[in-house]
């Protein structure tokens, strides 16, 4: 398939690679975060375009509706919003107990 | 905008354990905690037994043809093998919630928050092995997932199971990044979110949707624990409260297998797989087995031990699943996914007695392993189903491990991939060294002096007991478990 807006396509690509180095390279939980919120923003682009891309009769021909994909994008945010809750409420308790969120430093579970 | 019509009794399975979480949490809120503390195991466990019965009352005719939920929009789809997939999972749910009351006993922990995300989590799996659709897939991914986080950190004064929390949560989103990012490829490409529609032809061409269907098996491969995708596993289990433990190694598991043999069968069946894409499962089970099965070898830890052994069992399940791949094999996939659901029993039983066994002692029993030296004079029961459990795990009559292995290396061996059938046998045979390792330590070994004892409780007995007999009587009789299914 030739892609329609191929510039939003590489961008979204960039910032999922971006956000994917990030978390491999960065030591601070918050940045790590914040890294990974960006990949699912590239995924959110990603459906965006492609949903805007897909006519409706390419749609109904292989059984989905005309901007499925911009609805999901609306999912993606609102689980990711979850996500963050349940993840800065662990960062936060790890935190009180250890002083520290720099994720070198947890090594009571390495062998 | 018509609302979708819903008929009520095909969601009595789903909302059983959803009111019962919600109940259980809600419970916990307006009562005294003695009183919580007794209450919300007894409705757990009974949520999920009821759940189970609803489940096979409901889809008892699936075997013909598979339900589709909801009619308009089909994201779920109950077939045989997704039933009885769902069928494990709240089997192996009730027995981890039967253990659960002595295992986090004297831990801090709040009954309503553990139990009720516990129900949470498994109404996760649930549609999730249930689930066809590439979103619905995430959304039930993440609601399993965002629970078991919290359970993960829930003891609030041990510094492990917040470091355990941490990791597991940062590594969890990172692999769930990578499975809605294949998503929107999948999406772009095969211009639909439904990896299986009853009305419509799944149409792939060139490699771009190979790339995308790859980014989602790395989000799968991460919660199955398969290497090089495992390497939290070890540290996560170790920290964990031993209950949660148990239900990552099992629940989550079966649930990802049960997506991924679905998909496969699926793409098989419009043609839309090749070589490269078996030969790349073919890997990833090898190097499951042989990391799992090598670096098991040398844990001293019992908890590191079970969470590397099953990083083996993934790796034998995923031979199973080659077989669905494999374009060489002709003929329906009924057989292989018959094996693979006996496996996946096999293994969800195993591992709650061997993890159960450990939080029902307790302490020092969730540690080191050479403090199970001895363990037959002092606990003589809990040796010996820790023991059917261990002779399980290896494989050897007469227990359903042998009985769920022999039906998925003989399914394997029958397609060209034959050579990882060999290695798979041959790790096997080594896991023996580890798993019999300990059965000799409770047996032939002295307890160290003035070592305090445990004291037991009905429940734990009741759950080891069932399972211990499960497995001896669907390894004996292995006839059972085609008329139960």
């Amino acid at each position: 398939m030739e892609y329609v807006y191929s510039g939003n396509i590489i961008l979204a690509v960039l910032l999922f690679a971006i956000g994917a180095l990030g978390v491999v390279w960065r030591r601070h939980a918050i940045a790590v975060f914040m890294c990974i919120e960006l990949m699912l923003n590239a995924a959110n682009l990603a459906f965006v375009t492609f949903a805007y891309s897909i006519n409706d009769s390419m749609a109904a021909a292989s059984g989905s509706k005309p901007l499925d994909g911009a609805i999901i994008a609306l999912f993606v945010m609102t689980v990711a919003a979850a996500e963050a809750g349940v993840g800065l409420a662990i960062f936060l308790r790890v935190y009180r107990q250890r002083g520290t969120i720099n994720l070198d430093e947890f090594t009571l579970l390495k062998d | 905008m018509q609302m979708p019509h819903i008929i009520w009794p095909q969601w009595l399975p789903f909302l059983i354990p959803l009111i019962g979480g919600i109940g259980v949490l809600l419970f916990d809120v307006f009562s005294n905690p003695e009183s919580s503390r007794k209450a919300c195991p007894a409705g757990a466990v009974a949520t999920c037994l009821l759940a189970l019965i609803a489940l096979y009352k409901v889809f008892a005719d699936v075997a013909a043809a598979p339900a589709y939920l909801p009619a308009e929009y089909p994201v779920f789809m109950i077939s045989q093998f997704s039933r009885d997939c769902i069928g494990i999972i709240l089997l192996g749910a009730a027995l981890l919630l039967t253990l659960s009351p002595r295992g986090i006993a004297g831990k801090n922990i709040r009954a309503g928050e553990y139990y009720g995300l516990f129900l949470l989590s498994v109404l996760g799996m649930m549609l999730m092995a249930a689930s066809v659709e590439l979103l619905t897939l995430f959304i039930c991914l993440e609601l399993a997932s965002l629970s078991i986080y919290v359970l993960i950190g829930i003891e609030k004064s041990n510094a492990n199971s917040g470091e355990a929390a941490l990791k597991y949560f940062v590594l969890g989103s990172f692999a769930s990044a990578f499975l809605i990012f294949g998503a929107a490829f999948f999406y772009g490409h095969a211009r639909t979110t439904f990896l299986i529609s009853e009305s419509h032809q799944l149409v792939i061409q060139g490699i771009a949707p190979y790339i995308a269907l790859g980014l989602i098996l790395v989000g799968l491969a991460f919660k199955l624990a398969l290497a090089p995708f495992h390497l939290y596993a070890p540290e996560v289990y170790d920290g964990a409260p031993t209950p949660v433990s148990a239900l990552l190694a099992t629940g989550i598991k079966v649930a990802g297998f049960c997506v991924l043999a679905q998909a496969l069968v699926e793409l098989r069946r419009w043609d839309a797989l090749d070589q490269g894409a078996t030969w790349a499962l073919v890997l990833l089970a090898l190097a499951s087995v042989i990391i799992g099965n090598c670096v098991a070898l040398v844990q001293r830890r019992i908890k590191r031990l079970l969470a590397y052994s099953s990083i083996a069992h993934s790796g034998y399940l995923l031979l199973g699943i080659v077989v669905l791949s494999d374009v060489a094999q002709v003929g329906t996939p009924q057989l292989a996914l018959t094996a693979i659901s006996v496996y996946l029993l096999a293994y969800t039983l195993m591992n709650v007695v061997s993890f159960g066994v450990a939080s029902s002692l307790g302490g020092r029993f969730e540690e080191e392993l050479s403090n199970y030296a001895g363990l037959a004079k002092s606990h003589p029961f809990m040796a010996a189903a820790l023991t059917v459990s261990l002779i399980s795990l290896t494989g050897l009559p007469p227990t359903v491990g042998f009985i769920g292995k022999f039906y998925v290396f003989a399914e394997a061996a029958k397609t060209s991939y034959i050579f990882a059938v060999a290695v798979a046998v041959v790790f096997s045979v080594l896991s023996a060294f580890y798993y019999l390792n300990i059965v000799m330590k409770m047996y032939m070994q002295e307890q160290e002096e003035g070592a305090p004892g445990v004291e037991r409780t009905l429940a734990c007995d009741v759950a080891l007991g069932v399972s211990m007999a499960l497995i001896l009587l669907l390894g004996i009789a292995p006839g059972l478990l085609f008329w139960m299914m």
